[in-house]
């Protein structure tokens, strides 16, 4: 299984590596970790906007996660996604309470940081510059208002003087053009 | 599979209270989300590198043209009014070159800018103005002027006020090409 697995699926897979992690199985730890890192990764992207200091959160978390299912602290093996959540939200507050500096806290690291086969690759700068003048101008404007500019939809709809609801339907078709033109999927 | 919408709310920092604690819950059990969040950080990430690296042409407000001239990134501004014709250049320096065009848009509705080169003209539709001080904003990226050669480039201001289509404002750009010394 891979990280493109439906939820479903990757509910029932997550809680099956779970229980087997808590049985002592060396394998389901891996698997575990391959699944969750660029999860956790993504969630800490997106709080710390930092991509190195998001994969040092997943690593963290996971090593804390995998200790305490080892140390079968949790019984309930389906909620661990709500269980991961929850020890990086914990892991957050404690970096920002204590400041304690991340290398120190993962300097006691017993797991090798593993690439997981879906590495955030910087994307080709001259190919997205193409695919972005392949966007009509407005459509272009908006998604910089949104990326650089980092407005909501309802302050690019004042600036614009358009409504919110087409600023909306503006930007989605933009980054699924993008997306498309990228070769990825939107 | 969450909507797209809210995943771009959570990238963008958006969303707060029950729906931010709904999103990430579900971002970190789907795998495919997270990998979707990821993608987008990425783009966030190469918009911004692009936009600073002067890479970007499009006509822009007046608040997006006031965050790049704070940045540095708006190195030369060239500023017309209705009928007038300018001299200008471009050095290996400029990152972002800004043509701002005054018109009166009292009771415009919708303005497209026409540029028209020796190479043929390109209509840029329903580009954002800005009533209160009458201007539209166009940034050229320096490696693009620094292409030109020497050149007439006429640019027309159309659009509807009062539900009548017509010119609302002509402009003439005397482009003198780059030359590296």
């Amino acid at each position: 299984m891979h990280v493109a697995d439906k939820p479903s699926q990757d509910a029932a897979h997550d809680a099956w590596c779970a229980h087997r992690v808590s049985l002592g199985d060396p394998d389901a730890e891996r698997e575990l970790y391959r699944r969750f890192f660029p999860r956790v990764r993504a969630f800490g992207w997106r709080r710390l906007r930092d991509a190195d200091a998001a994969a040092d959160l997943a690593q963290h978390v996971l090593l804390i996660v995998i200790e305490r299912l080892k140390a079968q602290q949790l019984r309930d093996t389906e909620r661990i996604a709500a269980y991961v959540l929850g020890v990086a939200r914990n892991t957050l507050l404690e970096w920002h309470k204590t400041e304690i500096r991340r290398a120190e806290l993962l300097s006691v690291a017993a797991l090798e940081h593993e690439t997981t086969g879906a590495e955030p690759a910087a994307l080709p700068l001259e190919q997205l510059s193409e695919c972005l003048h392949r966007l009509s101008p407005r459509e272009r404007l908006v998604v910089t208002l949104t990326f650089f500019g980092e407005r909501s939809s309802a302050e690019i709809a004042r600036e614009l003087r358009m409504a919110e609801g087409n600023v909306r339907v503006v930007r989605h078709r933009a980054l699924k053009q993008l997306h498309g033109c990228l070769g990825a999927e939107a | 599979v969450i909507d797209f919408d809210r995943l771009l709310g959570l990238a963008l920092g958006e969303l707060s209270g029950g729906e931010l604690d709904e999103v990430e819950q579900h971002v970190i059990a789907c795998g495919e989300c997270a990998q979707r969040l990821m993608l987008l950080m990425t783009l966030q990430e190469a918009v911004v590198a692009l936009v600073r690296a002067g890479r970007i042409a499009m006509p822009v407000t007046r608040e997006l043209a006031d965050v790049l001239c704070s940045a540095g990134s708006i190195t030369r501004t060239y500023v017309l009014e209705d009928r007038q014709s300018v001299a200008c250049t471009v050095d290996a320096h400029d990152v972002y070159a800004m043509v701002e065009l005054r018109a009166n848009l009292e009771r415009v509705t919708r303005l497209d800018l026409i540029i028209g080169t020796p190479a043929g003209s390109d209509r840029i539709e329903d580009v954002p103005f800005d009533v209160a001080d009458g201007a539209v904003r166009l940034l050229s990226p320096g490696d693009q002027l620094r292409s030109l050669p020497t050149a007439e480039i006429h640019l027309q201001l159309w659009g509807e006020r009062a539900g009548v289509a017509g010119e609302i404002g002509a402009f003439v750009l005397k482009h003198t090409a780059y030359h590296p010394s």
